[in-house]
């Protein structure tokens, strides 16, 4: 089965201006689906520490960052891009569109 | 539930020791006749003995002068609402915590009252000269926060209050990082007003602290309400402490905060201090053997709460925290930590500074665990 985003959690933000999500997927996240994340930003992965962390950067648009076996992933988009950057990531992780009101309430 | 290591108590302390959970216990399994404006005969009164429990901790000269609230914040706003007024002047610092700056700055921008926030150091102690030059004809308090829960700089009370009493002017002290954690005299050192909470050092649950307010600095009261006795009066009742204690009041937090002075007490604050230094000497040193790791902190642990502010450097602080609760189980905390201003002088706005904090129950071995993921976590960047 595909992974997908099965619910999206609006977290209290700390930082003004910055909209803060946990993306909740229907599995946790393995080393294949974190690499393949490479391709939205600059990509860093410390498989070293006991649990692995990685974390993805667009400057100006997003960050998102998680562990490895959790099937969480907290994102943050800056206020610059917020509307393309969100789309950018509907389209990549397929988010369907039940999900959508959630987000848009933001 | 995964375990974790915890270095986040001047948020608030865990775990708890077990008499507190016990007595608390107790309080909620027991019919309530005890300790809460009951009828029943010889009722032991557990609010008094709290209140006895802390003003022998504090070496209050009178027990009946601590009352209890909700939390710190509460008895802040209450003391600086209660007591200055249109047109009066207020000195405090830029080491206070947002439950001192924002009812400060809102009795300044309702009432007009003129503030000075005096700058401290980038180690986060007060400059006693220029503390000494903001007074002013209509200063009327002094507001000062005694640990800070940023860098743990330890103010020195002794010389505030001095100066404050020369000036005749109330010194408010919060005390809420440095009750429990280091030894507070009133005797020695009098204030018109000590405000604590019970959640931290104290060892008692969340929602209960309280105040001491010394004999001659009384105000008016901040509530209106039941009160259990003096039904009769129409107005609040003059007399202290159910003049500030409206309402039914938190009995089970006030009994758990009893056992958790009790504790304190046991162990005796000088050995706490003792232990909470061996491991913060171990911890500090190995964090500045680490070149990456920048210090906010003071040096000399007697002039310290014992609380850590750092940043690693190429890691966003906010990164730190994530990768030490979720890659290592490692709790500690991020950010501003409800203390803006001191950040301006740290340079460390808008995001803060990554922040331990370690008590009583911690042990070498997290504290080793820690400095080993600091050390795993600096190399990378
Ligand atoms: C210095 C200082 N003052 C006040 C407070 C507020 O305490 P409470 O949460 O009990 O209101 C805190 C708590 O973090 C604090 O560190």
């Amino acid at each position: 089965m595909k992974i997908s985003v099965v619910k999206i959690e609006v977290l209290d933000d700390c930082f003004k201006d910055t909209t803060l999500f946990d993306f909740i997927f229907s599995k946790a996240l393995q080393d294949d689906f974190i690499n393949s994340l490479s391709s939205l930003g600059e990509f860093e992965y410390y498989t070293e520490f006991p649990k692995p962390f990685y974390k993805v950067f667009r400057n100006g648009s997003f960050m998102l960052k998680g562990i490895k076996n959790s099937p969480n992933m907290r994102v943050s988009l800056f206020p610059e891009n917020k509307v393309e950057s969100l789309n950018e990531l509907i389209a990549f992780f397929h988010i369907d569109n039940s999900l959508m009101p959630i987000l848009k309430k933001e | 539930m995964e375990n974790y290591i915890y270095f986040n108590n001047a948020a608030t302390s865990w775990p708890k020791p077990p008499e507190v959970i016990e007595a608390m216990k107790r309080n909620l399994t027991e019919c309530p006749v005890f300790g809460d404006r009951q009828n029943i005969a010889s009722a032991k009164d557990v609010v008094k003995i709290a209140r006895e429990e802390i003003a022998s901790l504090f070496e209050a000269p009178d027990s009946n002068r601590i009352v209890f609230g909700s939390n710190a914040s509460e008895l802040l706003n209450a003391i600086i609402h209660g007591t200055l007024k249109s047109g009066d002047h207020a000195i405090s610092t830029y080491a206070e915590h947002n439950s001192v700056i924002r009812p400060l700055n809102t009795a300044s921008k309702r009432n007009g009252v003129e503030l000075t926030y005096v700058r401290v150091d980038e180690r986060g102690y007060l400059d006693i000269d220029d503390f000494s030059k903001a007074f002013k004809d209509n200063t009327r308090l002094v507001v000062i926060n005694h640990g800070s829960n940023v860098t743990g700089a330890l103010q020195d009370i002794k010389k505030i209050s001095d100066i404050a009493f020369r000036h005749k002017v109330p010194l408010l002290l919060d005390a809420s990082q440095t009750a429990g954690n280091i030894k507070i005299s009133l005797k020695e050192t009098p204030v018109a007003y000590l405000v604590f909470t019970g959640h931290k050092a104290l060892f008692g649950p969340r929602g209960i602290g309280g105040a001491y307010i010394a004999e001659g600095f009384d105000f008016p009261p901040f509530k209106q309400g039941g009160t259990g006795i003096l039904s009769e009066d129409p107005f609040q009742p003059e007399r202290i402490p159910v003049r500030y204690e409206t309402g039914t009041r938190n009995v089970p937090g006030i009994v758990g905060l009893t056992e958790g002075v009790r504790f304190v007490k046991k162990i005796g604050i000088s050995k706490i201090i003792e232990k909470k230094h061996a491991l913060l000497s171990i911890l500090i040193d190995a964090m500045k053997d680490n070149k990456k790791i920048i210090l906010y902190s003071p040096d000399d642990l007697d002039k310290s709460v014992g609380t850590i502010s750092f940043a690693i450097k190429n890691w966003l602080i906010d990164d730190i925290g994530y990768v030490l609760t979720n890659s290592f189980n490692i709790i500690i905390r991020t950010g501003l930590h409800c203390a803006p201003m001191i950040h301006e002088i740290l340079g460390t706005l808008p995001i803060g500074t990554a922040r331990i904090s370690l008590s009583y129950f911690n042990s070498e071995e997290e504290v080793e665990r820690l400095i080993k993921a600091l050390n795993q976590i600096s190399v990378l960047k």
